[in-house]
């Protein structure tokens, strides 16, 4: 029993994860990337709460083994034929000169695969990291500490965000009804079975939303002039925008300083914007997440490992991997396992009920979704 | 270091470099033909001539597609991810593993009247018997310099194993943190083909005479420039990631290689069993890995 036990604050999670997506991001060896997989694991093991999106993890995890199957597979049959040991040799079928670069079959290379393993693997990790995110903190409660300004984009974009887990959700929700029915739910037959009522649940979910979201006042401004209004909307919109070009000349290579200042600026103006629109809106918090020390110190495991590997690691990317074994990098992996220790160094989730007490558990798990929906 | 592409630029707008050329062109059908009753290679073309400006040229069995054809003689590394899919980074160690629109290895055709700039990538051409196949490193500049201009005649005259000198210290130990190439080996795009692949160092004043007399003999005198590497037999694929250096260091003394010996295998891994360190990391994984699912069975109840 840990009568005393909070929920971090969801910012907190969401940037150290943030953090370890960027560390996955910048490499290519295969160690780095399974400690950040691992990291994130131990930390999503024990401070996860105990709801149902909690599982969020695992199932992105599947989903992450079912992304590095398929870019090999994908390599493997339709890949770029690059020299290399060759590891198995398909029949090949001449393509006529139209079809581009496009080849089926040839020479399978060891390092092809190498490298397609190590490229499906730095998507599963990255998709690892949302997912540890999403089950450590539902971005639902980042709508809650969202500023005034940007709450309908927040509330799309959590709608956005949620809708792989809900639907996932659903799907084992009408499995489970349809077999208790004593209705199949493989084959052909069974996926009508299950297809048709995971839609209804999905339009019914969107009009129950709708509903809460109108009840609560979503989309309302409180007493602000309309002048003010359209500037804060405008100016939120040209500054992310202007924010969303810079990016773009930022990853094209065009131009850094105009792509920089293009995407400090944009932000700038965004954020102030927001500042204005937020001012004058009276939106009230049930019970705030607090920031206390150990927001701090998941902040700064996140921060430590952007960092470590923002200075000690390029890899060149395009380059691949050789056929050999990754080579250890000592700081960045260090750097990696001190990002677990908000597993043992933050309070522990609220409501963790003993084991066996079942309906104790789930009458605390609709009382902790209540609160997250308030 | 960023004087050489100008100087390169400069050099070419000379219109002496051009009319050198020609002459040098016009000079090049008689050692072909001097070279050609001396080869049975020439009569029947069975072989793919290439010239990789800077590194080397080697002679090739025909088949395949451009890229096999390289690769089949030099360490060719292409990359293996979006978006550098498939493209060729170094040769021989040459090159950037980093590329963008000014640095990177330029593909050409001579299939009898001069370079002609690569339509097609090197992975779908397929070169035909008896063309050279020419490499050139764009090193900064907005245009592709042309490779040194050597005929197939000269490069594949002979099956012969010819004897060629590497050189003591090679002059381009590259490495990851310095993607460019040393300004000191510039890949003589405009230079008269009986000079050394390298003749542009001023240091190396190598005579016509000798050249010509080395063109007669069917052995090319391009391999005696200590300035440049040769082909070099391939030496186990480099780290290139890891702090140590590792096979990088081709050692010292001027080994003979035969070049139509260098076999055409691919470089074998470093090692097949991991380091100490990664090893260990890798324990420490599964500890954590471990771990995080014990803790997960012990929630679950």
């Amino acid at each position: 029993m840990h009568r005393n036990g909070r929920l971090l604050h969801p910012a907190a999670w969401w940037l150290w994860a943030l953090g370890l997506a960027y560390a996955a991001m910048r490499t290519n060896n295969a160690i780095l990337l399974l400690a950040i997989v691992c990291v994130a694991g131990v930390v999503v093991s024990t401070r996860r709460g105990p709801a149902p999106w909690a599982n969020a993890y695992s199932l992105l995890l599947k989903l992450g083994a079912l992304t590095v199957v398929v870019t090999m597979l994908l390599q493997l049959l339709l890949g770029v034929r690059t020299p290399g040991h060759v590891l198995v040799h398909l029949p090949s079928a001449p393509l006529p000169h139209w079809a581009g670069g496009i080849s089926i079959g040839g020479d399978v290379s060891a390092e092809a695969m190498l490298n397609a393993f190590v490229s499906g693997l730095r998507l599963a990790v990255l998709i690892a990291c949302f997912g540890a995110a999403n089950a450590l903190a539902h971005p639902a409660r980042l709508v809650r500490i969202m500023p005034a300004a940007l709450y309908e984009v927040g509330v799309a974009i959590v709608v956005a965000m949620t809708i792989v887990p809900q639907l996932a959700e659903s799907v084992v929700r009408v499995r489970a009804a349809q077999r208790l029915r004593g209705r199949r739910v493989t084959g052909l037959s069974g996926l009508r079975g299950i297809l048709v009522p995971v839609l209804e649940l999905a339009l019914e979910r969107a009009i129950a939303l709708a509903a809460s979201m109108d009840s609560r006042g979503y989309g309302r401004r409180a007493e602000q002039p309309p002048a003010v209004r359209r500037f804060a909307g405008g100016g939120v919109l040209l500054g992310l925008g202007a924010a969303v070009v810079g990016t773009y000349q930022l990853i094209s290579g065009g131009g850094q300083r105009l792509g920089v200042g293009l995407l400090a600026g944009g932000t700038l103006v965004a954020l102030a914007a927001g500042f204005v629109a937020g001012r004058r809106t009276r939106r009230t918090r049930y019970r705030p997440d607090q920031w206390r020390a150990a927001e701090w110190l998941v902040l700064g495991c996140g921060v430590l490992v952007a960092l470590s590997y923002a200075l000690a690691v390029h890899d060149p990317l395009a380059a691949g991997v050789a056929l050999e074994w990754p080579p250890l990098r000592p700081l960045p992996f260090v750097a990696t396992l001190v990002a677990a220790l908000p597993a043992v160094a933050t309070p522990e989730p609220p409501g963790l009920a003993p084991r066996g007490h079942a309906a104790v558990r789930s009458v605390q798990i609709a009382a902790l979704e209540e609160s997250v929906r308030a | 270091m960023t004087g050489a592409p100008d100087d390169r630029l400069r050099r070419a707008r000379l219109t002496g470099a051009r009319s050198a050329r020609a002459v040098a062109a016009i000079a090049l059908g008689g050692t072909a033909a001097l070279g050609v009753p001396a080869s049975p290679a020439a009569a029947a073309p069975t072989h793919v001539a290439i010239v990789v400006a800077g590194v080397g040229t080697a002679c090739a069995s025909a088949g395949g597609t451009g890229l096999t054809v390289v690769s089949s003689r030099f360490t060719v590394r292409t990359g293996q991810a979006p978006p550098y899919l498939g493209f060729v980074l170094t040769i021989n160690d040459t090159g950037t593993l980093r590329p963008d629109s000014t640095h990177y290895w330029s593909y050409w055709h001579n299939t009898g009247s001069g370079w002609t700039y690569s339509t097609s990538g090197a992975g779908s051409y397929r070169p035909s018997a008896g063309t050279v196949e020419g490499w050139s490193f764009v090193n900064g500049s907005s245009s592709a310099p042309k490779p040194p201009r050597i005929s197939y005649a000269t490069i594949c005259a002979s099956s012969d194993p010819r004897p060629v000198t590497r050189p003591p210290a090679p002059t381009h130990a590259r490495t990851s943190a310095a993607p460019r190439r040393s300004t000191a080996v510039p890949p003589a795009p405009h230079t008269s083909a009986r000079h050394t692949l390298s003749a542009r160092s001023p240091a190396q004043p190598r005579s016509t005479a000798h050249a010509r007399s080395a063109a007669r003999s069917t052995v090319p005198a391009r391999r005696t420039a200590p300035t440049q590497n040769a082909v070099t037999p391939r030496t186990p694929r480099a780290k290139h990631n890891s702090a140590a250096p590792t096979s990088r260091a081709q050692s010292g003394p001027a080994a003979t290689v035969a070049l139509s010996d260098v076999p055409p295998v691919h470089p074998s891994s470093a090692s097949a069993v991991p380091t100490i360190g990664a090893a260990a990391a890798l324990v420490v994984l599964v500890a954590l890995g471990g771990f995080a699912f014990w803790q997960v069975r012990r929630r679950a109840g």
